[in-house]
């Protein structure tokens, strides 16, 4: 490839460096060029030379990683990662959509603050006491309510079901048989009523949470090299 | 050779490139050529990493019309390159006793 595509691709692998580093990088990059030109070699074989831009870059976002200290934030995250396929599987469906996003707003605080921990500390509020929790609270109240809803259409169904059953008793209290009749149909429509509301807010509760859980996965995906 | 003995070498191979005068990226490659193989993309994180440690300073002067960046070694460095011989020493022993079984 020419020096410049090669140049280019390495720059978008180096976004999250600052202007001054990458003006450095550049620098160090474009010199070696000219010198190696000078000396007959021809662009391809320079390119070839220096070798797969996004291997380049990760030597380099590793250097810059290491100067910052973060290290340990580092380590902190390969350690709640999952290892294998197993650990994958052994997750719960909570842990397995909570990891994700921890871990990807760890690295993205870790990203965007690079070597201050006071940025570091802020980020982290705000993340997590203005936007996460609220927002956290909001989704568990919706789901709750909907819950509730096919909770309470169980109840009718159940209940309904029980009146009905039970509306034969009646006649010991001198209910006339038209009375006992209309009883138990009342009964059987609450039921009847009650299980269709059930199912209803069954799926809708059911398919609120794995939507959710499929826009945090998406939101948290691992972007693609 | 080993992946990770080549690590540990780097650094202070590029000190010994700059330990008599400064010199600048592309003749520090070229003058290891002989001796251990290393690529641009290698050399820059070495670069930073010695000049972080305090190993080595840099400045940029212009020549045939271009920016050209010269590093030179410092005390620090000279130390490093020091502390590898004494290292070297130990290193002969171990090697002896690794290749020919000679015991101290």
């Amino acid at each position: 490839m020419t020096y410049q595509q090669w140049e280019a691709t390495l720059l978008n692998y180096l976004k999250s460096l600052s202007k001054g580093e990458k003006d450095e990088i550049v620098g160090y990059y474009r010199e070696m060029y000219d010198d190696k030109r000078d000396s007959g070699f021809s662009e391809d074989d320079i390119t070839a030379a220096f070798g797969d831009p996004m291997l380049a870059a990760a030597r380099i976002l590793k250097e810059s990683d290491e100067e910052g200290g973060a290290h340990q934030g580092e380590a902190r995250e390969e350690e709640s990662a999952p290892k294998t396929e197993e650990d994958v599987k052994n997750q719960s469906a909570f842990a397995k959509t909570v990891t994700p996003v921890l871990n990807k707003i760890k690295a993205t605080v870790k990203e965007t603050s690079s070597n201050l921990s006071i940025a570091k500390i802020v980020g982290w509020f705000f993340l997590t006491v203005l936007i996460l929790i609220p927002l956290a609270a909001v989704l568990i109240g919706i789901i709750a309510t909907l819950a509730s809803l096919a909770v309470a259409g169980a109840a009718m169904a159940v209940g309904g079901a029980v009146g009905a059953l039970a509306s034969p008793l009646l006649f010991a209290f001198g209910f006339t048989v038209s009375g006992v009749l209309i009883a138990a149909g009342g009964a059987l429509i609450t039921s009847g009523v009650g299980a269709v509301l059930f199912l209803i807010f069954y799926y809708i509760t059911k398919y609120s949470v794995i939507s959710t859980v499929k826009v945090i996965k998406y939101s948290t995906r691992r972007k693609s090299k | 050779m080993d992946a990770q003995m080549k690590k540990g070498l780097l650094e202070v191979c590029v000190l010994s490139a700059i330990r008599d005068e400064e010199s600048y990226g592309y003749k520090i490659i070229s003058e290891l050529q002989p001796y251990i193989k290393i690529s641009e993309s290698t050399l820059y994180p070495i670069l930073r990493r010695l000049e972080a440690g305090g190993a080595v300073t840099t400045r940029t002067a212009e020549h045939s019309g271009r920016l050209r960046k010269y590093y030179r070694i410092t005390t620090k460095g000279r130390a490093k390159i020091a502390e590898f011989v004494e290292d070297m020493e130990e290193f002969k022993k171990i090697s002896a006793f690794i290749t020919r079984g000679e015991r101290l």
